[in-house]
């Protein structure tokens, strides 16, 4: 290598330093406000309290999801947040991790969302169903009651796989007859593929990541995807942050 | 002029030292904000803001050969965008034929790069005598192999998908696949991005958050890097700036889609090995027989896949083709 290229490697090498220097002293400048705040703004311990912060949002996402990249030791600040976010009038969550390590712990997850149901809402609290797309059942059934929120864990295997078991079975239809090549269109495709699943309406990326990670991509069409840091270091406030700047933007769909 | 001269100089230094990072190698971009950039300069028209937006286009066209991208698509034309008034989308059908008559005439970025221009789309529903103009551009630069630049018109990835789901359909039909021969792979190959990468870093400009039914099959596994700057606006630091962010992140998107090619080659392996037990309907043979019928099975199944994929892109090639009146 010459000097110039030693040179350049060094410069650029400075700059992702400072970067990344730049966002820390951000986060930790942000957690300094946060805990001098700590009279004024509310931790998201009291329902009474978000309750409030409900009405100042002109709208509310009814499936918000969450993507997960760090691995979790526990399970405490995932459930803190899922609870925040039904506290805010959402009523479906959904979870992913690109490693599927979710699925595999689906008591301990349901422990902890249980656990923080408790702490926040009381005993008056609504039920809350935690299950994967394979054990749901149709989204329609659980929505009537109401009363039920749901969380839905995801892994890879919902997303582009399923998009390939989908083509599989209508393969399969078209084969045997059930269906014409003419009706193959993209009403028909997405009943298929939302019929336990619905689009999210935000998306919330934690761990730093800035891409969805193999989450279910026929559902991101029109999805808000805003970034935060990892979930051990989230506060109430990013999370209502993220929620305001849901509620405050415009989707003009292509119009 | 010398503040030019000087600015250039500082633009190239800043290309070299990025070079010595990880460069992506496909860029894809929404180009989001000529009408309000319009309305923010008070143009009266929307029209004007898409005139600076190819402007732009060009521009940052030649900001990522310069930095050693091979790849470039952007999101000119939504299908979704049909549902607008009349004249702001007669004024863009105008406007594409203008620029593709510029393109075959004096365009020098393209020659100088040899860059292979590819509409993807259902380009179908555009009006004939545009369709035509984006038949004879595509034609055009049919032989550069340098570089490539994807224009989206007339697209949304949902409707891609699902194309790429009818065309399976119809090839199962015709007897050139089986429905087990589908996987994701094949899927990929047959979206309009079949012959090129995944796109590494997706910018979308404006301040919008979200994909809006572009590339989110391929865009899975990509760096998104949302912009607070209306297109027009966009300038050669909010480029490079994209492109420390996608470096910052190189190494564990890599891990992640490491892994994810892991996962497929495993699914796949499985569902060749269920083919083969379907077949010999419950006669296991030992494990050195069994996996040599796996090999031949999947052999067999990537010569129907390839067979299948060649008729579609062939098929595809010749529908430009025919648009064009004889060279």
């Amino acid at each position: 290598m010459g000097f110039a290229d030693i040179l350049a490697t060094l410069c650029l090498h400075s700059v992702h330093g400072v970067m990344r220097l730049k966002a820390s002293t951000t986060y930790a400048f942000t957690w300094l406000c946060s805990c001098l705040l700590y009279v004024v703004k509310h931790r998201g311990t009291k329902i009474e309290s978000i309750t409030c912060d409900v009405k100042t949002l002109r709208k509310i996402p009814l499936h918000t999801t969450f993507i997960v990249e760090e691995k979790l030791e526990y399970y405490e600040d995932l459930a803190r947040v899922v609870t925040w976010t039904f506290a805010l009038g959402g009523h479906v969550v959904s979870v992913y991790d690109s490693k599927g390590d979710l699925k595999k712990d689906l008591v301990g997850l349901r422990t902890a969302i249980v656990l923080q149901q408790g702490k926040l809402f009381g005993t008056a609290g609504p039920a809350v169903q935690v299950t994967t797309l394979q054990d749901a059942e149709s989204l329609d059934a659980l929505d009537k009651t109401g009363e039920l929120f749901l969380v839905l864990v995801l892994s890879p295997e919902d997303g582009r796989q399923h998009i390939v078991e989908t083509a599989v079975s209508v393969c399969k239809a078209v084969l045997q007859k059930r269906v014409k090549i003419e009706d193959i269109n993209i009403d028909f495709i997405d009943k298929k593929l939302t019929a336990t699943l619905s689009e999210p309406s935000l998306a919330i990326v934690f761990g730093g990541l800035h891409s969805s990670l193999g989450y279910p991509p026929w559902h991101l069409r029109v999805t808000e995807i805003h970034f935060l840091p990892e979930i051990r270091k989230l506060v109430y406030q990013d999370l209502y942050t993220v929620f305001q700047k849901y509620a405050n933007c415009q989707q003009r769909l292509g119009t | 002029s010398m503040d030019d001269n000087s600015s250039n100089w500082f633009r190239s230094v800043c290309c070299r030292i990025l070079q010595t990072g990880v460069v992506p190698k496909h860029v894809a971009i929404i180009m989001d904000g000529n009408r309000r950039f319009a309305k923010k300069m008070h143009y009266g028209k929307a029209f004007q803001g898409h005139v600076l937006g190819f402007e732009k286009l060009k521009e940052t066209l030649q900001w990522c050969l310069d930095l050693g991208v091979t790849e470039v698509t952007v999101y000119a034309f939504s299908i979704e965008n049909f549902k607008r008034s009349k004249e702001e989308v007669d004024g863009l059908m105008e406007l594409t034929k203008q620029k593709i008559a510029y393109l075959l005439e004096e365009s020098d970025v393209i020659a100088k790069h040899q860059v292979r221009v590819r509409a993807l789309g259902d380009l179908r529903r555009l009006p004939d005598d545009v369709m035509q103009f984006i038949a004879k551009g595509v034609n055009y630069t049919k032989h550069n192999t340098r570089a490539y630049l994807n224009v989206c018109y007339a697209y949304t990835s949902r409707h891609e998908m699902t194309e790429a789901i009818k065309e399976m359909a119809m090839g199962a039909q015709d007897g050139l696949l089986y429905p087990s021969d589908i996987s994701e792979d094949l899927i990929e190959q047959c979206l309009y991005t079949g012959d090129s990468p995944p796109p590494d870093l997706v910018v979308r400009t404006s301040g919008e958050v979200r994909l809006s039914d572009f590339l989110l099959w391929q865009s899975t596994y990509s760096h998104l890097c949302f912009q607070d700057v209306l297109w027009p606006e966009f300038s050669v630091w909010h480029f490079f700036s994209a492109v420390l962010s996608y470096q910052q992140s190189y190494a564990s998107i890599q891990q992640a889609r490491q892994e994810d090619r892991e996962r497929r080659d495993k699914h796949q392996y499985e569902s060749d090995l269920r083919s083969v037990l379907e077949q010999r309907q419950g006669d296991v043979p030992d494990a050195s027989l069994l996996e040599q019928m796996v090999k031949e099975h999947a052999e067999r199944r990537r010569e129907r896949q390839r067979t299948f994929v060649e008729r579609i892109r062939t098929l595809h090639a010749q529908f430009l083709e025919q648009l064009c009146p004889a060279n």
